[in-house]
């Protein structure tokens, strides 16, 4: 059992996990460990394997080999309301169903707390307001889903998530369709969370400067494998960047938060010379 | 059957297209000297070849021969080839495999129109224009699948267009029956004609539907050059000088001319169209004069045979010839469909 | 504001969550089913006045100089028992529908062309031609034999059930088995084909008492299992990674949807023949009304699914009376221009 250093078992962690989609095995033996009340990114190049990791820690897919454990127990014999309670999750790709407002949507994320005679508690009402008012959506609550932007739309999504109430939140590239401002809204909302809320966040994302600078802990993969785990992101060098993303990078440090920022090298005579 | 034709016409190297029509078309004589032979009453080889060229009319064998089979066995072979070549045309003009008249709503549009036209006998002499006023119907419901499927952004989908075939088609069908029920005149006028069967069919509607057959024909045949320069794609086909709204609507009313003479001598018979241009690679990437022959003897082939099937299977009863080609159009349906998708 | 007019009521740890607008949509369609009701006991080849129709409900005092005895036999015989077989049947169509359509996420799946319909009456049909003496509650099991049985294979066929690939497969097989039933009604003797053929064209002229117990039970069953997972139903809808972390029970809940819906068409196919259009509209036409979840969708539905088939089979049998169309037909006059119309307004999304 895999115990973190204060003594309490980790919010989510694995051991000598191999799992894939079908009979395709993509992961292999990865044993990993969820920091509690920290922000975890997974990077790596397409096909490493993060999404089928996240998906796996997700028990979207169960494992050809080894387990995933929540809090220590495994999390493929607990009944999956329990499992719902403590870990939520929002998917690549998710479905608007029509003319549903945003309140309903976010309502929906009460699912796991209600039961036949348990359809809207005080608690559901309470935790639906709270997460409206941490994603600041609020004033779209009355607005149907599919008539909000792509960024509007993040957010809610992110707020149904929140109004599950687990202390664990497992994003699966949340920033892909959005822009700059966006993405970078979002990053921060999400340091918020982690920051003020106490929430654990599991993220992958693409970007590995953007990731660089919210994340407080990362995980790189290749090839369905674990190659680097960092405590922090100041401990990326540009000899894992290379290795881990086969491009030629040249490290430099952001100038206000004193973090690693890597650029590719091109290949190609650089243009600024040539002007000059 | 038809396996071992796709094997050879896939795998192996493809024949000439000269021994595949010559193929083809001794497999029509062979099917339709079988026909003639076969039936409750067995018939020899020596006194067909008798009752077809010393034909004498007092000999009971010849008379069944002539006036009971050869109506049968020419009928069949006007509704295939004319059913094949515009299921062949729509598939070709619409680049979607799955087309066929029955399936796109021609079948039941031609019904539902001879049907209206016997029930309220608005046309002089309607016999004589039977096969029109069935083209005619085709044509119009057709237009309005066609309408319908081909709006919105996308344009015109698979699904959206077997959907609409569906839809018009239960209109069209749920009208029919209404007429039917409430006029009893027009249902013992039409009884056999309606599911598809060929017992009905006499030489006199061979003999009426076969200017309209020929007119859809050499429509077909005319277009020919600028379909193949369509089969390149629009703006290609633009580039070679070929108008493509011209050439669509020609096309879609020589589909609709030639189904409405095969409904109207064998009624409602669907997938012949499907089935047969499914048999021959490469045929939807070069449409030709010898694509066309080509399909028109596989579908008189194929009719031929399911006719015989559906004499001889339960004999002495006879089956609904449109039942059985359904039996083996809906798996070829989906086999197209299935291969198409992956 | 419709979405504002949610109404909780709690007690301790118990609260009830009530949607006003869905409650009063539901009202109204109850109130119009009761009016279609009426009307239908009225009509017919011989008019019998509302005095009579209530006195046969036991609304009112029967006043024996006026109540003709023999309307109240007409009513008890034909009239009430058809018109109860026409609104369970309409009500397990249009829900049957409805779980399909939501199953597939596919606003064009229904029980007709999915040849869950053509499965069931082949096995009937078989059934009747086989063993005509046989009890009428043998149908609707046969029928859910053949229904569950062309379901499975096309699920299977389709590999998951969210797709094109789906609804494809359906029709194709529908057609197959339309083709089957052909060949077997020429294959057979014609003694027995009559009783076939009135089946076969959708009326519901042979409704007896045995027969409406029968399916009204069934769709009480399924309603009720359909009402216990509509939520779960709710979350699926958002996609299916969502609605696994949300922690629904995916594999049993569509399972039991997936069965409950097959057993709904076999039900009313066994008892009523091939109504078709029904489970098409039916879910379309209730998403127009407020409809707060699928548990009120689910209820409208059945509704309009109960007026639509009552309407239609009234219509058939007054409009051209003593001549009697078969509902399907009036159905399908009615249900292919509303698929039409929903192909069109669709059109982008297709």
């Amino acid at each position: 059992m895999t115990v973190s250093s204060h003594g309490q078992a980790a919010p989510l962690s694995t051991l000598h996990l191999d799992a894939g989609h079908g009979s395709k095995q993509i992961l292999k033996d990865i044993n990993l460990t969820i920091p509690d009340g920290k922000m975890t990114v997974l990077l790596g190049p397409n096909g490493s394997g993060k999404s089928t990791l996240l998906s796996t820690l997700a028990r979207l897919i169960s494992p050809m080999k080894g387990q995933v454990l929540l809090q220590g127990n495994n999390i493929a014999q607990l009944p999956t309301r329990e499992v719902a309670r403590q870990l939520g999750l929002l998917p690549q790709h998710t479905i608007v169903p029509e003319d549903l407002t945003v309140k309903d949507l976010v309502s929906r994320g009460r699912f796991p707390h209600q039961g036949f005679l348990k359809q809207w508690s005080k608690q559901d009402e309470a935790a639906v307001d709270h997460a409206l008012a941490v994603t600041g959506t609020q004033e779209l609550a009355e607005r149907p889903v599919d008539s909000l932007s792509g960024g509007q739309r993040q957010r809610v999504w992110i707020a149904m998530v929140l109004a599950q109430e687990t202390n664990l939140i497992l994003l699966d590239e949340p920033t892909t369709f959005l822009d700059m401002r966006h993405q970078v809204e979002l990053l921060e909302m999400l340091v918020d969370l982690v920051q003020q809320h106490g929430r654990t966040i599991v993220c992958v994302l693409h970007d590995l400067n953007l990731s660089l600078q919210y994340a407080d802990h990362l995980i790189f993969l290749k090839e369905g494998e674990i190659r680097h785990t960092l405590s922090h992101p100041s401990h990326c060098n540009s000899k894992m960047v290379e290795e881990v993303f086969e491009t030629q990078v040249l490290a430099v440090t952001h100038p206000e938060t004193g973090l690693p920022i890597f650029l590719p090298k091109s290949q190609q005579t650089p243009k600024a010379s040539a002007v000059a | 059957m038809s396996r071992s034709l796709l094997s050879r016409a896939s795998n192996t190297q493809p024949w000439s297209n000269r021994s595949r029509l010559g193929f083809m078309l001794v497999l029509v004589i062979a099917l339709s000297g079988l026909h003639l032979l076969h039936g409750a009453r067995a018939i020899s080889l020596t006194t067909l070849t008798q009752a077809l060229f010393y034909y004498n009319p007092h000999d009971f064998d010849h008379r069944v021969l002539i006036s009971l089979r050869l109506p049968r066995v020419l009928a069949m072979l006007l509704a295939g080839s004319c059913l094949a070549i515009a299921g062949y045309l729509l598939q070709v003009t619409l680049r979607n495999r799955l087309s066929d008249p029955q399936l796109l709503g021609l079948n039941s549009g031609a019904s539902l129109a001879v049907v209206l036209v016997t029930a309220f006998p608005i046309a002089p002499m309607f016999t004589l224009v039977r096969p029109l006023v069935a083209s005619v119907g085709a044509g119009l419901l057709f237009s309005l699948v066609l309408l319908i499927s081909s709006a919105g952004r996308k344009g015109l989908q698979p699904l959206k267009l077997i959907f609409c075939g569906i839809a018009f088609s239960a209109l069209a069908g749920a009208i029919t029956s209404t007429v039917l029920i409430l006029d009893e005149d027009t249902l013992d006028q039409l009884r056999f004609w309606l599911i598809g069967d060929g017992a009905g069919s006499n030489l006199h509607s061979v003999l009426i539907s076969l200017p309209f057959a020929g007119a859809g024909l050499a429509l077909s045949l005319l277009i020919m050059p600028q379909l193949s320069a369509m089969s390149l794609g629009d703006a290609m086909a633009k580039g070679l000088g070929a108008s493509i709204q011209k050439v669509r609507f020609f096309s879609l009313c020589a589909a609709a001319l030639l189904t409405g003479s095969a409904v109207s001598v064998v009624g409602p018979i669907g997938f012949i169209g499907l089935i047969c241009a499914s048999l021959w690679r490469g045929i939807h990437s070069r449409p030709s004069v010898f694509s066309l022959l080509l399909v028109a003897f596989t579908g008189a082939a194929l009719l031929m045979a399911a006719d015989i099937a559906a004499i001889s299977l339960f004999a002495p009863k006879e089956l609904p010839t449109g039942a059985l080609t359904g039996l083996v159009g809906a798996p070829v349906f989906l086999w197209i469909f299935v291969r198409r998708m992956r | 504001m419709i979405a504002s007019s949610l109404l909780s009521l709690r007690s301790g740890h118990y609260s009830i969550r009530i949607h006003l607008a869905s409650l009063l949509t539901i009202g109204l369609l109850l109130t119009a089913l009761m009016g279609v009701i009426f009307f239908a006991l009225t009509t017919g080849s011989e008019a019998i006045p509302l005095h009579s129709v209530l006195a046969y409900l036991h609304l009112e005092t029967p006043n024996t100089s006026t109540t003709n005895l023999s309307h109240l036999l007409i009513l008890d015989a034909f009239r009430a028992p058809r018109i109860a077989l026409a609104v369970c049947c309409g009500a397990m169509l249009a829900c049957s529908g409805a779980v399909m359509q939501s199953l597939t996420r596919n606003g064009l799946a229904d029980p007709s062309i999915l040849g869950v319909r053509e499965g069931a009456a082949l096995c009937v049909v078989a059934l009747i031609l086989t063993a005509p003496g046989l009890s009428l509650a043998w149908r609707p099991l046969v029928g859910m034999i053949g229904g569950l049985a062309s379901g499975v294979f096309v699920l299977l066929l389709a590999r998951g059930s969210s797709s094109i690939r789906f609804v494809m497969i359906g029709i194709s097989l529908s057609w197959f088995l339309s083709a089957a039933m052909m060949v077997l009604l020429a294959a057979t003797d014609t003694k027995d084909l009559q009783t076939v053929l009135i089946w076969i064209a959708g009326s519901l002229q042979g409704a007896t008492w045995q027969s409406v117990q029968l399916v009204a039970i069934l769709f009480a069953i399924c309603l009720i299992a359909l009402l216990f997972n509509a939520p779960s139903a709710d979350i699926e809808a958002l996609g299916d990674a969502l609605s696994t972390s949300l922690g629904v029970r995916r594999k049993w809940v569509n399972i039991i949807r997936f069965s409950v819906a097959i057993f709904l068409v076999a039900g009313s196919v066994s008892v009523a023949g091939s109504i078709g259009f029904v489970g098409l509209i039916a879910p379309h036409l209730a998403r127009f009304l407020p409809n707060y979840s699928s548990r009120y969708h689910l209820i409208s539905t059945s509704l309009i699914g109960a007026i639509l088939v009552l309407a239609a089979d009234t219509l058939g049998r007054a409009a051209f009376a003593p001549v009697e169309l078969p509902t399907g037909v009036v159905i399908a006059v009615i249900g292919a221009p509303t698929l039409i119309i929903l192909l069109w307004t669709r059109r982008n999304q297709l």
